[in-house]
């Protein structure tokens, strides 16, 4: 029975992460349009090249946070929260008498 | 290739930001009892990887850019009033610029789980400060965009 339940543990924190990777798709595709399209604006107005850089740099690092988050997220839930929940589910049946 | 002034300087106010959220993380960690030196070696870790993947991440940004050295492109048609805008094919330096870029954020997050990974594996280094220094950039340019509000509030 504590097999199963952890065995549903580890399940259920690889389909989170999982999920959770799923969010690095996004930045991945919409910083290279957002790029592209700088591009096409030094391109047209050469001499904004340096405000078009700087702008593009900022928007960047935060749209890639979101993938970041996702990441991390998936990480922890890997490499930490098995552990992390299954001492709280063994504690929790200790403090229950059932184990 | 020179690294341009404007990814120094972004570059330089996030090492800042990240170092002082650092800080800011172990003074927590040692309020709550939790310091040790796995943590601390964990969030040295962490916090250069964040600066170092920022830095990356603006240099791609500036290989970019200079994909357009030379090139001159006609000024957007203004649509007619009334029509909707039509999309304009991307120039083949625009497409290198983003398939530069894609190429970049993979190869960044990649770079990411190899520093998770390693920071797992090794004992002496904690991998949740290692990680939790991931997000600090993003927290720094927040209260930048919030500063500058106030600035430009107070001029």
């Amino acid at each position: 029975m504590i097999e199963l339940a952890i065995g549903i543990i580890l399940a259920g924190c690889a389909i989170g992460a999982g999920l959770a990777l799923i969010a690095g798709i996004g930045p991945g595709i919409g910083e290279g349009n957002a790029v592209a399209r700088a591009c096409e604006a030094i391109g047209r107005q050469p001499e904004s090249k340096g405000a078009v850089t700087s702008t593009m740099i900022m928007g960047c690092a935060i749209a890639e946070t979101t993938g970041l988050y996702g990441l991390v997220i998936g990480i922890l839930l890997i490499f930490v929260a098995p552990n992390l929940f299954i001492n709280a589910f063994k504690t929790a049946l200790e403090s229950m008498g059932k184990l | 290739m020179k690294v341009q002034s404007a990814v120094k300087k972004e570059t330089a106010k996030i090492a800042v930001g990240v170092g002082l959220m650092a800080v800011l993380m172990l003074a927590v960690y040692l309020i709550i009892g939790q310091f040790r030196l796995s943590v601390l070696l964990g969030t040295l870790l962490g916090a250069a990887f964040a600066i170092g993947n920022f830095f990356l991440m603006a240099y791609s940004v500036q290989q970019a850019a200079e994909k357009m050295n030379g090139v001159q492109l006609p000024p957007e048609e203004e649509p007619e009033e009334g029509a909707e805008p039509q999309k304009t094919e991307l120039s083949p330096q625009a497409k290198a610029g983003r398939r530069l870029m894609q190429l970049s954020y993979t190869g960044r997050l990649f770079l990411l789980v190899v520093m998770a990974g390693a920071a797992y594996l090794i004992p002496g280094i904690d991998p949740v400060p290692a990680l939790l220094c991931q997000l600090f950039p993003r927290i720094t340019i927040f209260i930048e965009g919030i500063l500058l509000k106030k600035e430009n509030q107070a001029q």
